[in-house]
């Protein structure tokens, strides 16, 4: 300890005047602090309330003595050194004294130089005794259990550790055990520890030991040879540590790695670590078995970006950039890569790894998401097929929410027939698609659906254009994706409709012609009916000429009775679709001079003139030469029976390129030409006043219907007041042409 | 001497003889062939018909148009009148009874009964 002379107290005590302020003088003299007592007693007081670094005790003095004062320092262990100062003569008591304790002694009178001398050796070794007592405090305390053995390792000295640690690396200093004699009863490590200490050698190991109360213990040792200032070695220090804690935590630190890795081997994904570089540290069972590789192969390096696809790289990095910072799981979806090059898509789960100052590298597993990725593709093939059917179906079909009304799918018909574009479609309520007066009991209609399997409704929808169209629409209603829909299929009945109204107008026309023709047939009847009972009932009072003349109205009424009724059978026939033409090739002048000459009679009769001129070179044509001849009756008659006595009646017939033509000629009234058009009507007769025309009234239609079966036309031609012109054409069998072409060769 | 004189109005000229001949034994008989003849006999004779025997299909003016004229004509409009027709519709028979038509009668009908119906219309 070193002491500045200032601070270094000595306590000087003597009951000698002189010699106390001689020697107080001399302390003084050497830099010290010298304080002073006369008697033992104050000494002692003085000692119990101070501290002092040495002191001067005189051995005489009445009352206290300085063997007195030396004895209470010993008993009450004071540190100072003690340096007795005595007169000649008294050796005994200083012998005494310096058995007691005492450091030195000097002799009166004290001699300054031998005082210093004194003083000093006294300070310094009273400074490394009190280092002595640190270090066997600090060695007596230590946590650390201490050993000091002699070199046959006889301990010599042991800590209050190892006394209280319980270790049986030795049995204690008083058995004379070595520290040889104990440890692993297996041997072998003492052997090594003795050859390793003898050969001067540090040894540092853990052993497992039977603490004394049998329990087991685990101790980490220090043992290494003392030399002393480099003679042979001369004692040997074993420092111990019981670590048994340390190996237990260290094993459970193992046991729960251990648990970790089979617990990764059991899943079938695979697990796996990298390093910071992201080389791969560790896979599970399942990373080898999926990935092809070996544990060597991991051994000598696998970089975690090998797996991935090279464009993927980048992605792969930048995801593992995010996680350093946030640290959070992500997934991402990957192509990987096995070791034969064959790849799969995967979800890659990663996390850092925390390390001192950032990621220690990356932890992750790969989740094989093929068989997800099939079922995605059916699922999306299904719906796709789905989508391509719905698209397909000619029928404009809409699906709404059952709920909101709003549309929410529809096919390209529905686009097309409501006249809206998607966009559009999507803004709209189903209400929308109805004229207001519909509307209600559509939605309504649609509401039904929930309540049953399916029905229909015989509507009208209201295009974007303002159109109503006729639809039949039929509705169900059905559940996706857990929201209730309406489905609805429109089908345009606009021409069912149409037909429907053709069939009605056919009943129609059919109820009208069976009036007409009744009322038809009555008036003939009626005539007859009269007349004949006229005659019944008058026979004997008429007069031979009337009744001549009754008989003759009779008889024309029953011949206009029987034409009426060939007509109507004919015309049901060709309604009927009943009528069949015997069609040869025919030339048609023979079957029209036929019937002019048959008609001469009845020109005859109103003196008119019935001129025929056929024209050459003749055609042949395709007919029915009766039904042909019918035609030409019923044109050249009515022209007879329009044209007033003495009038002209032309016929002539004439071809052209491709088709004969058959036109007559009168010199009638005409046909007015509002009735142009109406006059091939059944029943339609041209209303002109006077007298009644007779006639069915079916004799045209006839004339229509077979021209038209014939593949021919018929128009009237009208000159007015100046009569009125018929022309038929029909289709010849070889054109102009050809004749000519047949005729050259 | 035959106390009632009637016009009878038909296109058809059998049906006009076979009514002139079976009515011509009770009354005079007057013939019209058309709506135009009609009222020429009506507007050229001083002493009107007693009655008028109409058919409803004639060509030109038919038989309702002629009945409004008739009706129509101070002169005229008392003439009880019939109307003849061959079809049997209650429509024609209700727009006939409107018009101011007497009777509505229907062909084919019984002469003899005809003429009595007549014989009633004229009391």
């Amino acid at each position: 300890m070193p002491h500045t002379h200032d601070h270094t107290s000595v306590l000087i005590a003597d009951d000698s005047d002189p010699v106390r302020q001689a020697t107080s003088a001399i302390v003084s003299r050497l830099g010290y602090h010298p304080v002073t007592a006369t008697s033992g007693e104050e000494a002692v007081s003085l000692l119990q309330s101070s501290t002092f670094d040495a002191l001067l005790l005189d051995i005489t003095m009445p009352g206290k003595s300085g063997i007195d004062v030396l004895h209470f320092i010993v008993e009450n262990d004071y540190a100072l050194p003690v340096i007795m100062i005595s007169g000649s003569g008294d050796i005994d008591q200083v012998v005494q004294c310096l058995r007691m304790g005492a450091y030195d002694y000097l002799t009166k009178p004290v001699d300054a130089h031998r005082l210093a001398v004194v003083l000093k050796n006294a300070f310094s070794e009273s400074s490394l005794r009190q280092k002595v007592r640190l270090l066997s405090a600090a060695v007596d305390q230590s946590p650390v259990a201490v050993v000091i053995t002699d070199s046959e390792g006889h301990i010599e000295y042991a800590n209050s550790s190892f006394s209280s640690g319980g270790s049986s690396l030795a049995g204690d200093p008083v058995s004379r055990q070595t520290i040889f004699d104990a440890g692993d009863a297996s041997g072998g490590f003492p052997v090594k520890l003795r050859n390793s200490i003898v050969s001067g050698k540090v040894w540092q190991g853990d052993f497992c030991n039977h603490k004394r109360n049998g329990e087991l213990c685990w101790e980490h040792a220090i043992i290494s040879p003392v030399t002393d200032h480099g003679k042979a070695k001369s004692h040997i220090l074993a420092l111990i540590q019981d670590i048994t804690q340390v190996r237990k935590n260290q094993e459970a630190l193992l046991h729960s790695t251990q648990r970790f890795r089979e617990l990764a081997d059991l899943l079938p994904q695979p697990v796996f670590e990298t390093d910071r570089r992201g080389l791969v540290t560790y896979s599970n069972r399942a990373g080898f078995a999926t990935f092809g590789y070996s544990r060597d192969e991991l051994k000598k390096g696998l970089h975690s970006l090998q797996f991935f696809a090279r464009a993927d790289r980048a992605r792969v990095l930048q995801g593992m950039q995010v996680k350093k910072t946030s640290g959070r799981l992500s997934n991402h979806e990957f192509t990987v890569f096995r070791r034969d090059g064959t790849g799969f898509p995967a979800l890659v789960y990663s996390a850092p790894i925390a390390g001192r100052g950032g990621p220690a590298g990356y932890r992750g597993i790969v989740v094989d998401i093929t068989e997800i990725k099939e079922s995605e593709l059916k699922l999306r093939e299904n719906q796709k097929k789905y989508l391509n059917l719905l698209q397909a179906i000619p029928d404009a079909i809409i699906v709404a929410d059952a709920d909101t009304g709003a549309l929410v799918e529809w096919n390209r018909q529905a686009q097309l027939f409501f006249g809206y574009s998607p966009e559009e479609l999507a803004g709209l309520h189903i209400g929308d698609l109805y004229p207001e007066d519909l509307r209600e009991k559509c939605i309504a209609f649609f509401d039904e659906a929930r309540f049953r399997q399916s029905g229909s409704l015989e509507t009208q929808i209201l295009t974007r254009q303002g159109l109503r169209i006729d639809v039949h629409l039929s509705s169900a209603m059905f559940t996706t994706e857990e929201r209730r829909r309406f489905v609805g299929i429109f089908r345009d009945i606009t021409e069912q409709k149409h037909s429907e109204m053709l069939v009605r107008e056919n009943i129609r026309l059919k109820n009208d012609f069976i009036s007409t023709v009744s009322h038809e047939l009555r008036t003939p009847l009626f005539s007859i009916l009269g007349f004949t009972g006229t005659l019944l009932r008058e026979q004997d009072e008429l007069e031979r000429e009337t009744r001549m003349e009754f008989l003759s109205i009779i008889h024309d009424e029953s011949k206009r009775l029987s034409a009426l009724i060939e007509d109507v059978l004919m015309i049901s026939r060709i309604d009927s679709g009943r009528v069949s033409y015997k069609k040869s090739e025919i030339d048609p002048s023979i079957t029209i001079s036929e019937v002019c000459r048959g008609l001469k009679i009845r020109a005859d009769e109103k003196h008119i003139e019935l001129h025929l001129k056929v024209c050459a070179p003749a055609g042949r044509i395709l007919a029915d030469p009766d039904a042909l001849k019918q035609v030409a009756i019923n044109i050249i008659g009515n022209a007879l029976k329009f044209t007033p006595e003495g009038g002209l009646v032309d016929v002539v017939l004439s071809y052209d390129e491709d088709a004969m033509l058959f036109r007559v000629k009168d010199s009638g009234p005409g046909i007015p030409a509002e009735d142009t058009a109406k006059i091939f009507e059944k029943f339609y007769r041209v209303e002109r006043p006077g007298e009644a025309v007779d006639g069915t009234g079916l004799g045209l239609s006839i004339v229509k219907e077979i021209v038209e079966a014939h593949d021919g036309s018929i128009e009237v031609l009208n000159a007015g007041c100046k009569g009125a012109v018929f022309l038929v054409r029909l289709p010849l069998l070889t054109t102009v042409s050809e004749r000519s072409k047949q005729n050259q060769s | 001497m035959k106390q009632h004189t009637i016009l009878i109005v038909d296109d058809s000229a059998n049906i006009r003889r076979l009514l002139a001949h079976n009515l011509g034994r009770k009354f005079t008989v007057l013939t019209a062939a058309d709506a135009t003849a009609a009222l020429d006999v009506l507007d050229g004779s001083a002493t009107l018909p007693d009655l008028l025997v109409i058919d409803i299909a004639m060509p030109g003016l038919d038989g309702f148009s002629l009945t409004a004229l008739i009706k129509e004509n101070p002169r005229f409009r008392a003439i009880p009148l019939v109307m003849l027709t061959a079809k049997d519709s209650s429509e024609d028979r209700e727009k006939g009874l409107k018009l101011g038509a007497a009777d509505y009668i229907t062909k084919p009908f019984n002469l003899e009964e005809f003429a009595e119906r007549i014989e009633l219309l004229l009391r």
